[in-house]
């Protein structure tokens, strides 16, 4: 298996995509960040209103939003990267190549989605820092740094980050496996943000079908989940600016956050076994 | 032939896809340390045999030995043991032509430390090594695909059309490549081409596939010497045919005035005299051979074999 993780990392490293979507990440995260910094600081008409968002986007702050901004941007790239990271070797026909070399399928799979968790992980952590760096230098330029972090910052934060990475690996894995049922990167890539483009006429569709069971539906939908509502919640905050205290607590009515993680995993568990069972048992007769 | 002096023994493979037959009980035997060359018209299951043995297909019935022992029974160690060309070799074009060997040897686990340049320089690929894969010419992908299946050293080497797509200049000097390096790896290969001349020069040993089934199978001498002997014109073949019934020679009349006796050409002489002296008239001789392409047009029929 280490060997077949290092092949894994030659080819992510290799490939100009993975950079290309690292850029867009950065561009997301910190930059983003640096731009509301601006923005905050040319809007003295508000005092309030640019204090408040200095606060929530100055260090060490901004780092829940840099998490919520990954959340909701870094899932569209992850998805992207999960979804031609295993497509593409179905239409290279390189999947066959490996298949013939001696590993069992699953193992070649799971090398695949191991790597992707550890690109995942590796992309948040270093948009972290450099955000980190990037909030610090603009702080120190405009002389606003904040000193005094809320209380239980430093747990907070974990949590936001382990939450982001697992949340980004939720999206990825779901891209991954659709990749591998349909064999086609555009259909990983397309079928879960059409999933996610629907949610919302799927819930309007089954409230209006009646109280009880279809009332409840939308809540185990992943976007209604405890842990993805966090990253719109918290963005919410920082575009209008109400949250001068730094409190990132959410309104939120449905299953508790163990279960919603519990069912996230479910979720991708089910379908990622759907893909290794599929693979398992499907013959790979000619090259893409 | 004992099965453990046979690299590959198929025993009534069965694959279909649908209404189609890819394999219709197949049979075949590749002993080991030969050059064996797969035959078969288009659709003739040759395809889906080596993906069969490279396990990329499952077969719906029959028995599969790799190496003495049945596929099934960790093929991932026999597979370690096989490198392969299938089709056009496939790989990441991003990646230049060493990178792609180096991310393929680690899935077959550890390689030797210098192999690489090794393969790279018995493939005539060093000077491009460094290029990426999608600037390469056919030529030389199919040379990537085969330093990627020595990569291992292997004890089988499966090339499936290693020749296609290339010109005949390419072809030949590809030919000679895979030649060279099957007598220097001493190795079994299996060979599956659409060239008959191809598989006459580099096998030493054929099968023919129709339909998904094995129609003949053994060594090329041994196959095309049955269609090998001295064609006689004769005054009276009937006649002839009869005199030589008694004597050792086997003989087919093919005309009124024409037979062709299965002898060596240095015995024409021989049986010429014996005609002579029956009183049959003889007014021409000529040797009589047959190349592989005119045995497998006979054995498959000029209509399928197109």
């Amino acid at each position: 298996m280490k060997q077949l993780l290092a092949a894994e990392f030659l080819k992510i490293l290799g490939r100009r995509m993975t950079w290309i979507l690292l850029a867009l990440l950065q561009l997301v995260g910190p930059v983003t960040i640096l731009l509301f910094k601006l923005i905050s600081q040319v809007q003295l008409d508000d005092v309030g209103l640019t204090e408040a968002l200095g606060s929530l986007i100055g260090f060490p702050n901004g780092y829940l939003a840099v998490l919520a901004l990954n959340v909701e941007f870094g899932s569209l790239l992850v998805v992207v990267f999960a979804a031609f990271f295993i497509g593409s070797e179905f239409g290279w026909g390189t999947i066959r190549q490996l298949f013939a070399r001696g590993p069992r399928r699953h193992e070649v799979l799971l090398a695949k989605w191991l790597a992707l968790i550890g690109s995942v992980a590796v992309a948040i952590t270093l948009t972290m820092l450099i955000s980190g760096v990037v909030m610090w230098v603009a702080d120190l330029a405009f002389g606003t740094i904040a000193v005094a972090p809320p209380r239980n910052f430093a747990l907070d934060l974990l949590d936001r980050y382990l939450g982001t990475i697992g949340l980004l690996l939720f999206y990825g894995t779901v891209a991954f496996a659709v990749a591998v049922l349909t064999r086609s990167a555009a259909a990983g890539m397309a079928i879960p943000l059409v999933f996610a483009f629907f949610t919302p006429f799927i819930t309007e569709i089954a409230s209006a079908v009646g109280d009880g069971f279809w009332d409840e539906l939308p809540n185990y939908l992943p976007h209604r989940l405890e842990p993805t509502a966090y990253g719109q919640e918290t963005l919410m905050a920082v575009f209008s600016g109400l949250s001068a205290e730094g409190d990132f607590s959410v309104q939120y009515e449905g299953p508790s956050r163990a279960e919603s993680i519990g069912l996230l995993a479910l979720y991708a568990l089910v379908l990622l076994g759907l893909g290794f069972l599929a693979t398992a048992r499907r013959d790979f007769p000619q090259s893409g | 032939m004992p099965s453990n002096d046979l690299t590959i023994q198929a025993r009534g493979l069965h694959k279909r896809y649908g209404k189609v037959q890819a394999l219709a009980g197949m049979d075949l035997d590749v002993p080991t340390g030969s050059v064996y060359g797969l035959l078969g018209p288009n659709g003739a299951g040759k395809t889906t045999f080596l993906g069969v043995l490279l396990g990329l297909i499952k077969p719906n019935s029959g028995s599969l030995e790799l190496f003495g022992q049945p596929a099934g029974q960790d093929r991932p160690q026999a597979l370690r043991r096989v490198g392969a060309v299938i089709e056009t070799p496939l790989f990441y074009p991003y990646l230049s032509g060493r990178r792609n060997l180096e991310v393929m040897g680690r899935y077959w686990g550890s390689i030797e430390p210098g192999r690489i340049d090794e393969v790279l320089e018995t493939v005539g690929l060093s000077d491009r090594a460094g290029s990426k894969f999608k600037t390469y010419s056919s030529g030389m992908r199919q040379r990537l695909g085969l330093a990627n299946a020595l990569l291992v050293d292997p004890d089988l080497l499966v090339l499936d059309e290693p020749t296609a797509g290339l010109d005949p200049a390419g072809a030949y000097e590809f030919r000679n490549l895979i030649r060279s390096v099957a007598r220097r790896a001493d190795a079994t290969v299996v060979l599956s081409s659409h060239l008959l001349a191809e598989v006459e020069q580099v096998c030493d040993r054929v099968g023919i596939l129709v339909a998904g089934s094995t129609v003949v199978q053994g060594d090329v001498a041994t196959l095309l010497a049955g269609g090998r002997g001295v064609r006689y014109r004769v005054g009276d073949a009937g006649r002839a045919l009869g005199l030589l019934a008694g004597s050792d020679c086997a003989a087919t009349a093919t005309g009124d005035n024409e037979l062709v006796v299965q002898i060596e050409p240095e015995d024409a002489g021989e049986v010429n005299r014996l005609l002579v002296r029956g009183g049959i008239e003889v007014t021409g001789i000529a040797t009589v051979s047959i190349d592989l392409e005119t045995f497998f047009l006979d054995k498959v029929g000029a209509g399928e074999a197109s």
